[in-house]
């Protein structure tokens, strides 16, 4: 008798779960993907950190065990002179990767925001673009002013958008995920489409009549047309196109100027418009 | 130590292998549902409240660590996994590794299935990734090295309770 009530109630749970997810996510799908949900800000704030912590961590394990590596096996004789060679090798390394770094960051504060928008530099402190779905998360959040669809570029170009603002980190959805779409225009001929990824590491440009003059190798920038992401960002390049009798649109290819497996910084692009439209969630 | 506590614990401990295999070995994160595992380890205890509960809270920290698409996807997949798996735990006895690999294996399918579907009824957008066979198997094979682990373990601190108890016995 008592099993049968325990049963029935598990049941019971198991049906109110499911709806209340069912419905959390046709909210959602109502709302075409604008509205994200506080559940889910509040778990990015609880998991975040362990994204965060592990950036600081695996730096300094890669060091402390490449150091171990390094010195393991040195003969006894000439242990000091080695040693020092070692320590001087690792220091340019350091220094090399640092050079890298401080040109990197140099050209990420070189960029100029277009009007009205002001630049927040940020670390990528998890990204993954392995799987189907496409993340980036920065250690820059509501606290420094970064609001929910804010434009996330690196110095080579669009990186995608923010869709969860916590205090002290941001969700993005880049380029490349399936779900991503933004307003684009060819530089050469001023012809309008829409850029979207293609979830596999790519992304096309719909919408182009059959008829257009597009040639491969011409630049792809935001048009500024879609309200989210302001007008001359870089994009891509057309790599490829093609031209079917029975479609109204060719199918473009591009390929994306911003490297996504080389990402470790980002601007986030701000605007104070936009800072008074949507409020960070506050956990 | 209190089962939520260890819960949690658990989940920690998955979330950090998800994102030290996203950060090095990112084809390995593909193939791989961490999440789901941990919803099968509580699910085959065959208890269906802990199991459809490990897998809510599973597929939501997962979410969370998804860009785009709907919030709750994962989360409702395992639910319906963490759920049919404890069900079926407690109707038939699944105690050797084999046959809870194999469950496993089956659970992974079930949740990919899941997913496919409601991306179909949602019409939002598609999946992408590997073969959910591929992953299933994947997931399988890593499920086969948790649960020998999770027996070891077993086996140790059933022989520390014996020799306890022998001990106390004049």
């Amino acid at each position: 008798m008592l099993d049968l009530r325990v049963e029935r109630r598990a049941n019971l749970l198991f049906f109110v779960i499911l709806v209340l997810l069912l419905a959390l996510m046709t909210a959602q799908v109502r709302s075409a993907g604008e509205r994200r949900s506080m559940l889910e800000s509040a778990l990015l704030v609880v998991v975040s950190p362990i994204a965060r912590g592990l950036h600081g961590i695996t730096i300094r394990a890669v060091d402390a065990w490449s150091g171990y590596v390094d010195l393991r096996g040195v003969v006894e004789d000439n242990d000091r002179l080695k040693r020092r060679l070692r320590r001087l090798e690792l220091a340019a390394q350091r220094y090399y990767a640092e050079t890298g770094r401080m040109e990197r960051i140099g050209k990420l504060l070189g960029y100029r925001p277009p009007a009205g928008f002001s630049a927040l530099y940020g670390n990528a402190v998890y990204l993954d673009t392995a799987s189907g779905f496409k993340t980036l998360i920065v250690d820059a959040g509501g606290d420094l002013g970064v609001r929910v669809n804010a434009p996330v570029v690196s110095s080579s170009g669009l990186v995608g958008r923010v869709v969860v603002s916590t205090p002290a980190v941001s969700k993005a959805q880049l380029l490349i995920d399936s779900s991503f779409s933004c307003g684009a225009l060819i530089a050469r001929n001023r012809q309008q489409g829409v850029v979207h990824g293609d979830g596999k590491g790519g992304a096309t440009l719909g919408y182009i009549p059959n008829l257009a003059d597009v040639r491969e190798g011409d630049d792809v920038f935001t048009s500024g047309l879609d309200g989210i992401f302001p007008g001359g960002i870089f994009v891509g390049k057309v790599r490829e196109i093609e031209r079917s009798p029975e479609e109204l649109f060719m199918k473009v290819r591009l390929e994306i100027g911003t490297r996504f497996d080389h990402l470790e910084e980002v601007l986030i692009l701000r605007n104070p418009a936009m800072l008074e439209a949507a409020p960070a969630v506050k956990p | 130590m209190n089962a939520l506590v260890r819960f949690f614990l658990s989940l920690v401990a998955v979330v950090f292998i998800h994102v030290v295999a996203v950060r090095f070995v990112a084809d390995l994160a593909r193939y791989l549902d961490v999440f789901l595992l941990l919803t099968a380890v509580y699910a085959l205890r065959g208890v269906p409240a802990t199991g459809m509960l490990a897998g809510t809270v599973a597929g939501l920290v997962q979410d969370a660590y998804s860009s785009s698409g709907i919030y709750g996807l994962n989360a409702f997949a395992k639910t319906v996994v963490g759920f049919l798996l404890a069900t079926v735990a407690s109707r038939f006895v699944i105690r050797n590794v084999f046959t809870r690999v194999a469950a496993v294996f089956v659970a992974a399918l079930v949740n990919d299935t899941v997913i496919l579907l409601l991306n179909r009824f949602l019409g939002q957008f598609r999946i992408e990734g590997e073969s959910p066979f591929l992953r299933a198997l994947a997931t399988a094979l890593l499920a086969a090295a948790v649960f020998e682990l999770q027996s070891y373990f077993e086996r140790r601190r059933v022989a520390h309770d014996e020799s306890r108890l022998v001990r106390r016995v004049p």
